[in-house]
């Protein structure tokens, strides 16, 4: 008789489970998650930091830049000067469109949270440890300058971010790659390839599957940055980098449809902090009033 | 069964899980080391027993994922009563055993989840040949991790299977 009546609660649970999985949308079931979810910190952060130390030298290195000393610090000059020209055009334009605040220095704009580990499972997502309030879903997630994601849910017991490499996630960007201006500096030179669709692919992979081969084979090549041009984002993130170009290859289901994977720079799986940019003007010019009132 | 002992085993699986996946995935494959326990306490624990913690660990493992709540408290359930069922005619300590389960356990979680993509419309590089290879690779360290915690057995106080009529542990 007991095992009759555990058989059923089984059952049940089991029912529910699979009615859960498969007919409940995760945002119902988000909440309890963002309770429970800092719990495994204790194991899960020295575990990424001790992987990270004795494992990371036998991940994909970045290839080494073979070029010439001298070629690497004169491009270095140039984007200097650039960055320098265009910071100046920025403040000008601050002075005139309330809009263009938070363009430039985004970090100041930013909160660096460290990373507790991924979701486990086939998802490209980073679990962050803490207490979040559930106002910052949907802020962008950074690291060092590139887009990495959105905040998926957050609460007491910790946050998630979903990477843009997951599957699923769908952003639009352009092509482009960096060009001498013809005056000793660079600039940053978009193709005329219109509205790609930059998708998820996983396993830190995007595709853009929406463009015809011979274009894409005429105007992108391996090496080509993939920048932000979505309107979902804000006005401070866009032309910001989603990735590089890996490469162009035509889509095992459509012949003449081009299938061009984009990777980010780093590998977003491994990363050990990001910022979440979660500031307003506001905030941090009471941020810098506060420190100034303090150094007097 | 001690509980606590099993909770423990579970929370670590997780937190290991969490922490060092990136660095575990060979071109992308990663093992799961979640199942390795579930698959564990499945072999030795009472049939009811056994049941119930593996439903509670994919529960654990549910509060961590983005997919939906329940997909792998559905999945781990389907692993062990699976398990369950070979109990009787399967070699504990037997590398074979140690190989063989996990892969299938495997390929079990990987239909579950390729049955939620499919419903979800889900689509990428998340092909068969990838959660296959998943498979293959949690089958791989399956005698590693399954004869190391066969050894620490005595910490779980599991309870040989008693017949019919008698109240779980």
């Amino acid at each position: 008789m007991p095992s009759l009546r555990f058989n059923h609660v089984f059952g049940v649970l089991l029912l529910i489970s699979a009615v859960s999985a498969f007919l409940i949308p995760p945002r119902f079931t988000n909440p309890l998650r963002t309770l429970a979810q800092g719990m495994f910190s204790p194991i899960s952060r020295p575990t990424r930091i001790l992987a990270a130390s004795a494992l990371g030298k036998f991940q994909e290195q970045p290839e080494p830049d073979g070029r010439p000393d001298m070629d690497i610090r004169s491009e270095n000059d140039k984007l200097r000067s650039a960055v320098a020209s265009l910071t100046r055009e920025l403040d000008q334009l601050r002075a005139v469109h309330a809009d263009y605040e938070r363009l430039g220095d985004i970090a100041a704009y930013c909160t660096r949270v460290s990373v507790m580990g991924v979701s486990p499972g086939k998802r490209d997502s980073l679990s962050l440890p803490g207490s979040f309030s559930s106002s910052i879903i949907g802020f962008p997630v950074l690291y060092e300058q590139s887009v990495i994601g959105k905040i998926e849910r957050a609460g007491i017991g910790g946050a998630q971010v979903r990477l843009i490499t997951d599957l699923g996630v769908v952003n639009r960007g352009r092509f482009g790659r960096f060009v001498d201006n013809g005056m000793g500096g660079v600039m940053f030179l978009a193709t005329e390839i219109t509205d790609p669709i930059i998708e998820g692919a996983g396993n830190g992979v995007m595709l853009v599957r929406n463009i015809g081969l011979p274009e894409a084979e005429a105007a992108i090549h391996p090496g080509d940055w993939v920048v932000l041009d979505d309107s979902d984002w804000p006005t401070a993130l866009q032309n910001r980098r989603l990735g590089s170009v890996r490469a162009v290859r035509a889509r095992s289901d459509a012949p003449l449809v081009a299938e061009i994977a984009v990777e980010p720079s780093h590998n977003l799986l491994t990363l050990q902090d990001v910022m979440v940019m979660n500031k307003t003007p506001a905030r941090v010019e009471e941020g810098r009033s506060i420190k100034d009132k303090g150094s007097r | 069964m001690r509980w606590l002992a099993c909770f423990i085993l579970a929370y670590l699986a997780i937190g290991i899980q969490i922490g060092a996946d990136p660095y575990f995935r060979f071109h992308g494959v990663m093992p799961d080391l979640i199942l390795i326990a579930v698959i564990f306490i499945a072999i030795n624990a009472r049939r009811d027993s056994a049941l119930l913690g593996c439903m509670l660990i994919g529960a654990m493992t549910d509060l961590v994922t983005g997919v939906s709540f329940g997909l792998y408290t559905l999945a781990y359930s389907l692993v062990a009563m699976f398990v369950v069922s070979t109990q009787d005619i399967v070699y504990r300590e037997h590398p074979l055993t140690h190989l063989s389960l996990p892969f299938f356990g495997s390929l079990l979680v990987t239909a579950v989840l390729f049955v939620y993509g499919l419903i979800h419309r889900e689509s990428g590089a998340q092909t068969l040949t990838m959660l296959f290879a998943s498979a293959v690779y949690t089958a791989a360290l399956g005698p590693v991790l399954l004869g190391i915690l066969q050894r620490m057995k005595r910490i779980f106080a599991f309870q040989p299977s008693r017949r019919r009529g008698r109240d779980m542990d």
